[in-house]
């Protein structure tokens, strides 16, 4: 009996892991918010890679990158480096160390929250950050959320 | 005022500027701090004794100021205690101001002046920061632990081009400047013995180009030349008397030459060849260096004798896995011969008298990092090793008494913010 429950209980552990994993994906829904001067940009890959990697300084009309990020422990900012970025968080802090411990670079602003990512990309011109759709009101016109491509 | 003296000025100049405008808009700051645990029950590490040593430890203060998009401040304070190699004194890891004259979407270009970091390989630049590779040391086959001081930084200019067009992304560096070594490793790594003066300014130049493909851009080619030169300074002064004792004790003793060194230049040129691909949670990485050594100008007892040549080599080859946002996994290979021409030792051995072994390194080795927090992380490597090359350069240790295959291994808890 209990050798015959045990496929059983297997199955169900799976599912529910299967479930918690698709309840995972839809509980959080990241998007890319540019200030709305940048909202005629479309962003590849791999420009996106580069804006986070610090490489891409301006913008095709010349307005200077301004890049924010929340603080490295919170859950957007994983969904963000793993679905866009394709790679791990810390993955990208490393290249953000290497621009700053070694002098060659600035790190992109750290913000303590979604809201306050909201607010500074509404008021700086040419800045390009992330939120959880889910979490904040986006009917800001200052702020644009852009098709980045994962 | 001296080179030096106005060097030490100009970098104090700037460290006012910096921290008289850290409260300032634009103004970033960071830091890391790391501890490490090393248990080598073969042969000595950093010091002059096996066993467990916690006397490796880390700390580093950065602070940038942006005063405009053209211009920035950066510097940063480094402290270091690494057994007998250094004690902990805090020091000017750099102090740079970076002036942009270039900025397009494509194209950028600048210049750094101060102290700035040398730009040589994938790793040298933040070679001390613990969070910017995987690993506790940077692969010792090309970047040398013992010779960190000459390869860091030196006091001068980089100028920079960062191009983007079709055919991918390439930038290029240019440094010059001159290096300063607060310890007697190169006499230890030359001679294996104290001689008298000292190897204190290395005047550095080079270059660094870094390529990545538009077809391909997770690879990142590279290739870094520097052309380096030392002196050996407040050599021996040596009397009539002493010079005629001199030469009897060479004729006895052929191998004491170097105690009656009276001048010498050391000028490596190394090349370096980088290697690192990215795919998706897997890091590989690659480099193969090549130096050659020329010590010129050389005098025994005021005697000129004919340059002496070596070619070094070393490479590596690493991989790195990183399967979730905890962990990461790593395993490398390497190896090191200071002389292609004499790959055992041999000949070392029978012109100076030393250690055979020091002249050679090969190594694998294993490790995990985990970052329990985003900030912490704690790293584990162990080190199998066959040679003892990678231990040149304290000048305490028994170089006699080093052993072929040894093993270490390195607890690390970092931290940085």
């Amino acid at each position: 009996m209990l050798l015959s429950r045990k496929p059983l209980s297997l199955l169900l552990i799976i599912l529910g892991y299967l479930a918690c994993g698709v309840a995972h994906e839809v509980s959080a829904e990241v998007v890319v918010i540019v200030n709305s001067a940048q909202q005629q940009e479309e962003l590849s890959g791999e420009t996106l890679l580069r804006l986070f990697a610090m490489k891409k300084k301006f913008w095709s009309d010349g307005t200077p990158v301004t890049v924010f990020t929340l603080p490295n422990n919170n859950d957007t900012y994983k969904e963000f480096t793993n679905l866009y970025l394709k790679m791990q968080p810390h993955q990208l802090n490393r290249l953000w160390h290497r621009l700053v411990f070694s002098g060659t670079g600035v790190k992109p602003e750290v913000v303590d929250s979604m809201q306050a990512m909201l607010e500074k990309v509404a008021a700086t011109p040419g800045a390009v950050g992330y939120v959880d759709r889910l979490q904040v009101d986006l009917n800001n016109p200052s702020v644009y959320p852009v098709a980045a491509h994962e | 005022m001296n080179k030096r003296q106005l060097s030490s000025f100009s970098l104090l100049l700037m460290l006012c500027l910096l921290l008289a405008n850290v409260a300032r808009a634009g103004a970033q700051y960071g830091g890391y701090f790391s501890q490490g645990l090393v248990y080598s029950p073969d042969n000595p590490f950093y010091d002059n004794s096996t066993g467990t040593s916690l006397d490796y430890r880390e700390l580093g203060l950065t602070g940038g100021w942006q005063v405009n998009t053209d211009l920035r401040f950066a510097g940063q304070f480094l402290s270091r205690k690494v057994g007998d190699l250094d004690d902990g004194s805090p020091q000017i890891d750099f102090l740079l101001m970076d002036y942009s004259f270039l900025s397009l979407d494509d194209v950028s270009a600048g210049i750094r002046v101060g102290r700035v970091k040398t730009p040589y390989g994938i790793y040298n630049r933040t070679r001390d920061v613990p969070h910017a590779r995987p690993g506790v040391f940077v692969p010792q086959s090309v970047y040398f632990e013992t010779f960190r001081d000459a390869l860091l930084s030196a006091d001068g200019g980089n100028l920079y081009l960062n191009l983007r067009c079709c055919w991918g992304d390439l930038g290029i560096d240019l440094i010059a400047g001159t290096a300063h070594i607060d310890n007697n490793v190169v006499e230890y790594q030359a001679y294996q013995q104290n001689i008298n003066g000292r190897f204190e300014e290395v005047d550095i130049s080079g270059f660094k180009i870094a390529y990545s493909p538009a077809v391909l851009s997770n690879l990142n080619i590279g290739f870094s030349l520097l052309d380096v030169s030392t002196e050996l300074d407040n050599a021996a002064r040596i009397s009539t008397a002493e010079l005629q004792a001199g030469v009897s004790d060479l004729l006895d003793n052929p191998q004491n030459f170097v105690h009656y060194i009276t001048a010498t230049r050391i000028e490596p040129m190394l090349k370096l060849f980088s290697l690192q691909y990215n795919w998706r949670n897997w890091v590989f990485t690659s480099e193969y260096l090549e130096v050659a050594i020329k010590m010129s100008d050389l005098e025994v007892l005021y005697f000129p004798l004919e340059a002496v040549s070596a070619n070094l080599q070393g490479y590596y080859a690493q991989t790195e896995w990183m399967p979730s946002d905890k962990l990461s996994l790593y395993a490398r290979y390497e190896h090191l011969v200071y002389d292609t021409g004499d790959r055992d030792g041999e000949a070392f051995a029978v012109q100076t008298g030393g250690n055979p072994v020091t002249q050679y390194n090969e190594a694998v080795t294993v490790g995990a990092r985990w970052y329990f927090n985003p900030d912490f992380s704690l790293t584990g490597e162990w080190s199998w090793n066959q040679g003892a090359a990678f231990i040149n350069g304290p000048d305490n240790i028994d170089y006699q008494a080093l052993q072929e295959d040894w093993d270490f291994l390195v607890l690390q808890l970092s931290y940085h913010f």
